[in-house]
């Protein structure tokens, strides 16, 4: 084979791997989860400012569960209209899923025991999710998703340093980590 | 060289196929821009050596063929792209 022939593999190659792993990002997923995480830390703030009490978390756990409806109805209605089942969008679904189980029994278990400060779910969330978004962004080089898990991370660190907006401040974090990252693929979807 | 991914549309399927957990025939077709038939044939050849599996699935009451990468498929594609590299490298 020449070489002339053999770059022309290759580019075809390339252009297919980037089409088919980045062209279509889960964007409802990431919107539905970061409502999620808005969720939760507006009623951890609510009930650091005294606003409501701890039942606000039930509300979130409402929104958590509707997430868990909406995330897997669009996985099953992304792959029939996709025709393809992408790694990417399988790992993301399930690690939200696995992220979701998991903050779902610990709010159920802060709010039985109060072993837990108020706040502690809509952290332990935040951190889970961001853990989520950088292992997939930094395994799979893709940069959107290791940026939200930077930006979440991030509003964790500043809202340790102004602890009377930590929910405030990670719920802009979810906004910025999730839900923008989310309308951006939305919009910009291609057809690949 | 791996004889069976000097062809461009095989080549195409497997690199459709590699960042996937599976594939359908429909998409793999709309995604390669090659006929039924001629698609049909290459996969056949792919499936024979092992390098894809297929699965038949019904998805809203239609039926649907669905092909995934084979860690054989894998591992003769990344052998294949070095190869690629390497000549490539070799005229540079």
């Amino acid at each position: 084979m020449e070489s002339r022939q053999a770059t022309e593999h290759l580019d075809i190659v390339s252009d297919i791997l980037h089409r088919a792993e980045f062209g279509n990002p889960p964007a409802v997923q990431f919107i539905v989860w970061g409502i999620v995480g808005v969720a939760f830390n507006i009623a951890g703030q609510l009930v650091t400012l005294g606003k409501a009490g701890p039942q606000a978390f039930w509300v979130a756990g409402v929104v958590l569960a509707l997430a868990l409806v909406v995330s897997i109805w669009d996985m099953s209605r992304t792959q029939r209209a996709a025709g393809r089942l992408t790694t990417i969008g399988r790992l993301a679904a399930v690690s939200f899923w696995t992220a979701a189980a998991v903050m779902g029994t610990i709010t159920i278990l802060s709010e039985m025991t109060k072993l837990f400060p108020p706040f502690a779910p809509s952290v332990l969330f935040a951190a889970g999710m961001s853990t989520v978004l950088l292992t997939l962004g930094f395994g799979l080089r893709f940069r959107p998703l290791a940026l939200g898990g930077l930006a979440l991370l991030g509003s964790i660190v500043i809202a340790f340093l102004i602890p009377s907006w930590l929910g405030a401040i990670i719920a802009a974090g979810n906004v910025a980590g999730f839900i923008v990252p989310g309308v951006l693929f939305a919009v910009t979807k291609t057809d690949g | 060289m791996d004889d069976l991914l000097l062809s461009k549309i095989r080549l195409s399927v497997i690199a459709e196929l590699l960042p996937a957990e599976w594939v359908a025939f429909s998409e793999l077709q709309r995604a390669i821009g090659t006929t039924n038939g001629n698609l049909g044939a290459h996969l056949a050849k792919l499936v024979q050596a092992g390098y894809i599996s297929e699965e038949k699935a019904f998805v809203d009451r239609r039926p649907q063929t669905r092909y995934q990468l084979s860690r054989a498929g894998r591992r003769a594609f990344l052998k294949h792209i070095a190869e690629l590299q390497a000549i490539v490298a070799a005229a540079q």
